[in-house]
């Protein structure tokens, strides 16, 4: 069959492609025959000359050879084209001819592809697009961790990459950036944009030219380099107009005047959404902790595993004069994997849902298909009977399912489409990187095609086998049908319909789990009450606020006017909110054991804050008090807080309050004066680490949070216009970046678990109802078939409740046998997901849990029994009359 | 499936039935590999010059088969080493040839027996 469409396919494009080549052996084909035959005539019996031989020959052959070829060629591009356009003519006319059966099998095989296109186009954007960048599976992220401080991401200290630039021989070249806001000034206030600062070899990395002027140079990177920036084409199309030429063009960042000296290509995103450029700027000496993000492009042949015991080297050899190195290791990743690698499980997840959908969908069509099949027996008997071949037959057959595929895949494309952009339009900001692009291409078109021939193929041939193979002379006999290939096909029926609920049960079992997992997760105390809280983000740049009393100063006048505002009834700042960072250090406890190397070091998570902070964000206090407007103002009144899980592990057991802790080798001790509860900083279904929270008197900062709690439910738009005119009359330069409410963080932060629950849920829902539509029909034809026996048992004697009981025990029993495989596949996968370390997305839900089993099974037999109850109601009113009407 | 139309039949040579000249080609390859004219003139000797075919036919035909996957072409030197182009039986073409075979009979047996039933 396949071989013979190859061939098929072959020969046309052999004809359409080499129609030059295919020309010429004809030609040739034709004088060599007329040549034999002038031969023959040469050499015959009565041997003629070569003038007649060539007359005789002419005669003989009739035509001129252009006729011959013309009509050669006619017949070679007719059969390939014909034979295809001739199935598919004849397919869509019987398609036509049964509207309900054509759309039934539409709109099942449409859902079964919309959700499997819309989640691989999801897959595809993230995992399978190359990356925007020339040869860009070279790129590697690189970055620190330290296992004894806890901590898988540590970032990227400057005197480290300093030396992994000067002496790893793996990579062509090596850059590192940290992402940051810039605040663009102009007549009409200031402006925060993502921004970055980057080191010169940055686009060596990532093989980019700037499209107009340059990038930096080696020397422009360094401490108090000349100020100039690079602006994406966005930036320099929003903000200059786009103008030819840059000379003289000037921004103003942070009140300082910066020349531009580059615009990237449209369309350049890195890192992601980034606006403005400016050089890092830092000195190999810098030693103000880790920070940064590394990129690099590994060199042609060399290998990860390869490039990172090249960085080993090069970072432990750094010891004698960096002793840190003793605990910090380089770590490689994909680029790829580090920017969207937290998808994948969810992904994987959702591509097993959208197949079992789909395998369900092609198995209801497939049912569909058999049962029509019967009705079909005469007509197949009677192109059998025509002298139509086997194969013509089933050809003809699989043309119709591949019509219904292709009609349902473009039906299901679109609809995938459309669920696909409605569910990116859910999407929170930030998510994924600006690089990832959602729109088609042609792997997804690919996917498509395959998806819509596949199913075809899958739901069309077997009951194109079967109808093929049924006996002919019995089915052109009236009535004898029935006899012969029904109970054949009642069993593969009976089969299809037990896959498709081992198939849902697999599906709801999942969806149950991950449901009840995201309940789990859901019901965590975040440790902050995130009702009625709005924050937003300002920067002070160290130019206009060098002194840390000047930075104090313009917060707490900041703070002071926005408590003064109407429904306010906390303001606060902090270095940054719950699920909005980490930012470490270390500190050692006052009468602790001296730590010996290798011991554990977990860091601390360090938060500064104004005195109503605890209160504004909704913390609990547990013991001792928070802070005031005098801790931390002048020496002896410094004091901090710590949450309980610090406490836990320095004071274990006791009361940490009057305790005192100090930087590490630090001379100061601080009290601590009180203790909250724990925050889930991190996310809820992640730890929270031991930390700290200091006044900000006492470490005046210029990057803040401002966090406001009102007194009743406040829309963020007003309260942002209202809070950026506060801020624009305190100092016009400083921008309002990032306003966002707490509740928004929080849902957030549940975004990705919260999706693909609600996605596999709905994926087992739409299962179900294919099972249940799939039962029905199967029930349905079951007892239309058997509609005699019943009439006949009914005339014996049976009662309306024999026949009901009957009818529903066999689908009892056809999901029973459905439900124990799809238990049995349940506790398989069950296994195999604790393999693939899928503990992060059920969160300590067990995925052999019994009872959600027992509630998946409970549910399916509901659906068979409902699905199959007007069938069996029907077939208990059969008349026993009816028993000597029907034939 | 047109036949031997392009040319009026002569007296003493039929109109190939509609059908029946793939069967002949077919025939004609099933002792081996036959080019162009050694297929026509094998037809011809088979039905003791009942069937002539035309190469406005044959050749038509023999390209048609071997789209359909029946015969297969291959380049060769005729008996009087002139370069030819030769046919040979795909396996599916034997099986078509069989198919056609047991169709023929049936269909002449009945046609036979309509034609003595009175």
């Amino acid at each position: 069959m396949l071989t013979r469409f190859r061939n098929r396919f072959a020969a046309l494009y052999r004809n359409l492609a080499h129609k030059d080549q295919v020309d010429r052996d004809l030609d040739t084909e034709l004088r060599a025959f007329e040549q034999l035959l002038i031969d023959e005539k040469l050499t015959g019996i009565p041997a003629l000359d070569a003038g007649q031989a060539r007359r005789a020959a002419r005669i003989e052959i009739d035509a001129t050879i252009e006729q011959i070829k013309e009509q050669v060629r006619e017949v070679r591009m007719g059969f390939s084209l014909d034979s295809v356009a001739r199935d598919v003519r004849i397919s869509a006319r019987t398609l036509r001819k049964q509207a309900g059966f054509s759309l039934t099998v539409l709109g099942v095989l449409a859902l079964g592809i919309a959700g499997a296109t819309a989640i691989f186009s999801m897959f595809n954007s993230l995992y399978l697009r190359p990356l925007p960048f020339p040869e860009a599976e070279h790129l590697v992220n690189l970055d620190e961790k330290a296992p004894q401080w806890n901590l898988e991401r540590v970032a990227v200290a400057y005197p480290d990459f300093v030396a992994w630039r000067e002496h790893n021989r793996s990579f062509s070249a090596i850059a590192v950036f940290r992402g940051t806001g810039a605040q663009i000034s102009s007549d009409t206030g200031a402006e925060q944009v993502p921004a970055a600062r980057a080191t010169f070899d940055l686009l060596d990395v990532l093989k980019v030219q700037p499209a107009v002027g340059r990038w930096f140079h080696a020397d422009e990177d360094k401490p108090n380099g000349p100020k100039l920036v690079v602006v994406s084409h966005q930036m320099w199309q929003r903000r200059f107009g786009g103008p030819a030429a840059i000379s003289g063009q000037t921004l103003r960042i942070a009140s300082e005047t910066f020349q531009v000296i580059g615009v990237m290509p449209p369309g350049f995103d890195f890192p992601s959404r980034a606006e403005v450029w400016t050089a890092l700027g830092m000195s190999a000496g810098d030693s103000t902790g880790w920070g940064l993000n590394g990129v690099a492009r590994l060199r042609p042949g060399i290998s990860m595993d390869k490039a990172l015991e090249d960085l080993l080297r090069v970072h432990k050899g750094m010891i004698p004069t960096r002793k840190v190195n003793e605990i910090t290791s380089p770590t490689i990743y994909p680029l790829r994997e580090w920017y969207v690698g937290q998808f994948l499980p969810a992904s994987r997840a959702l591509l097993i849902a959208v197949t079992l959908v789909l395998l369900i969908a092609c198995a209801n069509i497939a049912g569909v298909m058999l049962a029509r099949g019967s009705s079909r027996i005469r007509e197949v008997s009677l192109m059998a009977a025509l002298g139509a071949s086997r194969t013509r037959i089933i050809r003809q057959l699989l043309t119709e399912s591949l019509l219904l595929g292709v009609a349902g895949g473009v039906l299901g494309t679109l609809i995938g489409r459309s669920g696909l952009r409605l569910l990116l339009g859910l999407m929170p900001q930030n998510q994924v990187p600006g690089w990832v692009r959602f729109d088609l291409d042609w792997r997804f078109l690919m996917f498509c095609l395959a998806v819509s021939m596949g199913s075809a193929m899958l739901f069309g041939l077997w009951p194109a086998w079967s109808a093929s193979r049924a006996d002919l002379r019995s089915a052109l006999h009236e009535g004898g049908a029935r006899a012969s290939g029904s109970a054949a096909r009642r069993r593969s029926l009976k089969i299809l319909i037990t896959a498709e609920v081992a198939l849902a049960t697999v599906l709801l079992a999942a969806s149950a789990l991950l449901t009840q997992a995201f309940r789990k997760v859901e019901q965590i105390n975040p440790g902050f009450r995130a009702d009625n809280v709005l924050t937003y983000s300002v920067g002070l740049p160290n130019q206009k606020y060098p002194k840390p009393e000047q930075k104090l100063a313009f917060i707490e006048e900041l703070i002071r006017k926005q408590r003064e505002l109407p429904g306010v009834r906390f303001a606060a700042a902090v270095s940054a909110t719950p699920l909005g960072g980490h930012w470490g250090n270390f500190y050692e406890v006052e009468g602790a054991p001296q730590k010996r190397a290798g011991d554990p070091d977990p860091v601390i998570l360090k938060r500064v804050v104004t005195p109503d902070y605890l209160e504004a964000m909704g913390m609990t206090l547990r013991s001792g008090r928070t802070f005031n407007a005098f801790d931390g103002r002048k020496e002896g009144t410094e004091a901090v807080v710590v949450n309980e899980t610090f406490a836990r592990q320095f004071w274990p057991g006791q009361n940490p309050i009057g305790k005192r802790i100090r930087h590490r080798g630090g001379k100061i001790w601080w009290p601590v004066v009180g203790m909250i509860a724990d925050v889930k900083d991190y996310g809820l279904d992640q730890e929270s680490r031991p930390s700290v929270y200091f006044p900000l008197a006492q470490e005046p900062l210029g990057g803040l949070s401002v966090v406001v709690r009102t007194a009743a439910r406040q829309d963020l738009a007003p309260f942002t216009n209202t809070a950026r005119e506060v801020l624009k009359r305190l100092d016009p330069d400083i921008a309002l970046a990032r306003p966002v409410t707490m509740e928004q963080r929080l849902a957030d932060s549940m975004w990705i678990r919260r999706t693909y629950s609600f996605l596999v849920a709905a994926f087992a829902v739409l299962a179900l109802v294919l099972v249940g539509s799939g039962l029905f029909g199967v029930i349905s034809y079951t007892v239309g078939q058997r509609r005699r026996e019943i009439a006949i048992r009914m005339a014996l004697g049976a009662s309306q409740r024999v026949i009901l009981r009957n009818v529903l025990q066999e689908a009892f029993l056809l999901a029973g046998i459905g439900l124990v495989l799809g238990v049995a596949a349940g506790a398989g996968l069950a296994r195999i997901s604790q393999s693939l370390r899928f503990d992060s997305p059920l969160f300590g839900v067990d995925p052999r849990d019994p009872a959600t089993y027992a509630a998946a099974a409970a549910v399916l037999l509901a659906v068979a029994v409902s699905a199959s109850l007007a069938p069996a109601i029907r077939a208990s009113y059969t008349s026993p009359s009816s028993a000597l009407r029907l034939e | 499936m047109t036949a031997n139309e392009s040319s009026p039949p002569s007296s003493e040579q039929t109109n190939l039935l509609l059908g029946t000249l793939d069967m002949l080609i077919l025939q004609a390859l099933a002792l081996g590999p036959k080019h162009g004219l050694g297929v026509s003139r094998r037809i011809e000797q088979m039905t003791q010059g009942t069937f002539v075919v035309k190469a406005g036919s044959l050749f038509p035909a023999l390209h048609r088969m071997e789209e359909a996957g029946w015969l297969a072409g291959s380049w060769g030197d005729s008996e009087n080493k002139r370069r030819a182009r030769f046919y040979q039986l795909t396996p599916a073409g034997k099986r078509q040839l069989e198919s056609e075979k047991v169709q023929w009979q049936r269909i002449s047996l009945a046609i036979a027996q309509a034609l003595e039933f009175s």
